[in-house]
């Protein structure tokens, strides 16, 4: 299947549009930035919504854990994922193999958000000059040029990659041997270890492994499904925090 | 918050319309983002209008601006309710209630932090708890769990923002004492339950990685013991890393290498090939 340009302007305005609502206009809903927003919609402008969402939530566990906390920049995840689905979809790449692949591009897609990010400390600078003439106007203008930066260096990398990349890395993709598919296939199988573990450093303190153990026991062993657990997670939480709350409120 | 009792100006008023404009100014918070302010000039553009109308010469707007174009970084969530202080703050100066302006930049630099702290921790753990639900139903290729999940994201951080801006307004500072209070500590240890649990769940779930060695047998063995247990095995050597101050592109990176390495001489495998 070949890319018709509508397609290919669609999914670059959306992958600029999307890393938009992380940085800088967080308009939209929150998860049009994440791999599982970003897969299904790249998917759907593809024709294939399924492998979307597959493509997309796989990329998510991943990123679990890669938010720009305190302004650091992580690799790129909407250049990652319209990529990775793109060459699921177009060049029938196995998904795992894809995760691993996307690598280089979410890091390059990084490169230039950090140097996106240095560009706007001088806009802001531009800023403060406005700021001393009591200049409303010229600090929205400083505010819009960053904005406009922020959205360029989303959509250009996709749209030349979408152009130019994709029949290339098609021939690429049809010319890797199978072992290799296979052995990088159980590389990305394993990246999504990462993103969970990012996770957990994050929202886990001391007891909370104990909840973690019973959660992955529940669904190992037991193979309990996802709903269930957060239903029996819910009465766990409600039972160990309404006694802390009782007590504290009769001392 | 009051240096000066009387009134020396007669200053506008802070409008409910007026925190409505905040409110829709507040998404464009990290707007221009850049390492040297991060938030500052996004801030600043949020307070325009406000500033427009509370100060009518060209020095108090500029004093205005340059008070507010510093570095300034929390999390988008719980910045609202010192957007809804600094409002108050403001209105008080313009009306002449309150002279010296340096409380406004002290406020903002001791609330940023902590702030951000708890709306960080709190945000990730909620969307980790309702990302259970999505990942099976997106892996079984059905859109609900996505849909489900944007929704109760979405009614979070609309509704949050603005309840949080509007109390910020009326009453920050018993605000703050709620949030960093016993009441909230115990909501928030619940809610890391519940994120705790899911994640275990996930974990054990959505990684598929076997070992093929010795045509499934070695697996058998495994699974015995305890199924799924590579998996855990993996997490657990990829959190002892990044909690040893390694990257989390390192770690991903050796995950890779180690996948494709041990892939290859048939130790590890995925379920389907």
């Amino acid at each position: 299947m070949a890319l018709q340009t509508w397609q290919i302007i669609l999914i670059s305005l959306y992958a600029g549009i999307a890393a938009m609502t992380e940085l800088p206009i967080m308009i939209l809903p929150l998860t049009c930035g994440m791999p599982l927003m970003v897969g299904p919609i790249v998917g759907l402008i593809l024709g294939d919504l399924a492998t979307g969402l597959v493509v997309g939530m796989s990329l998510q566990l991943v990123w679990l854990g890669m938010t720009s906390i305190g302004g650091t920049v992580p690799p790129d995840k909407v250049v990652g994922t319209t990529l990775a689905t793109a060459l699921v979809i177009l060049g029938g790449m196995n998904y795992e193999a894809a995760l691993a692949v996307v690598l280089p591009a979410a890091l390059i897609g990084q490169a230039l958000g950090i140097l996106t990010q240095t560009i706007n400390s001088f806009f802001a600078h531009w800023a403060d000059r406005y700021a001393l003439k009591g200049d409303t106007g010229g600090v929205s203008l400083t505010m819009w040029i960053g904005n406009l930066l922020l959205f360029l260096v989303r959509f250009v990398p996709v749209y030349l990659a979408l152009s130019f990349g994709m029949e290339a890395t098609k021939g690429l993709i049809a010319n890797i041997p199978e072992w290799f598919t296979n052995d990088i296939s159980v590389g990305g199988a394993l990246l999504p270890t990462v993103g969970f573990a990012l996770l957990l450093v994050m929202i886990i303190k001391r007891e909370g492994w104990a909840w973690f153990l019973i959660g992955f026991v529940l669904a190992a062993v037991l193979k309990v499904n996802a709903i269930a657990i957060a239903i029996l997670a819910g009465a766990a939480a409600v039972l160990v925090s309404l006694p802390k709350l009782a007590s504290r409120d009769r001392s | 918050m009051n240096n000066k009792k009387s009134s020396t100006k007669q200053g506008k008023s802070v409008t409910k319309k007026d925190l409505r404009n905040l409110y829709f100014r507040s998404f464009f918070l990290q707007s221009s983002f850049s390492f040297e302010r991060m938030q500052g000039v996004g801030l600043t553009w949020m307070f325009i209008p406000l500033i427009k109308k509370l100060y009518q010469s060209v020095e108090e707007r500029a004093a205005a601006l340059k008070r507010h174009l510093v570095f300034y970084n929390t999390n988008p969530l719980t910045a609202a309710i010192i957007t809804g202080m600094v409002a108050a703050m403001e209105e008080a100066h313009a009306k002449g209630e309150m002279e010296d302006t340096s409380a406004i930049n002290s406020l903002k630099g001791s609330l940023i932090g902590p702030l951000a702290g708890i709306g960080d921790s709190f945000f990730l753990i909620v969307f980790a708890a309702l990302l259970g639900i999505a990942v099976d139903s997106s892996m079984q290729g059905s859109p609900v769990g996505v849909i489900i999940l944007t929704l109760g994201v979405s009614l979070i951080w609309y509704g949050g923002l603005w309840v949080l801006l509007k109390q910020g307004y009326h009453r920050g500072e018993a605000l703050l004492e709620q949030l960093t209070g016993a009441e909230s500590s115990a909501v928030m240890s619940a809610i890391g339950i519940v994120g705790a649990m899911v994640v275990g769940g996930l974990v054990g779930t959505w990684i598929n990685i076997i070992t093929p060695f010795a045509d499934g047998l070695l697996q058998g063995q495994l699974d015995q013991l305890l199924p799924k247990v590579l998996p855990l095995g993996f997490t657990l050597l990829a959190f002892r890393l990044i909690k040893k101050g390694w990257s989390a592109v390192w770690v991903m990176l050796l995950m890779l290498v180690i996948g494709m390495a041990l892939g290859h001489i048939g130790l590890l495998g995925t379920p389907a090939g």
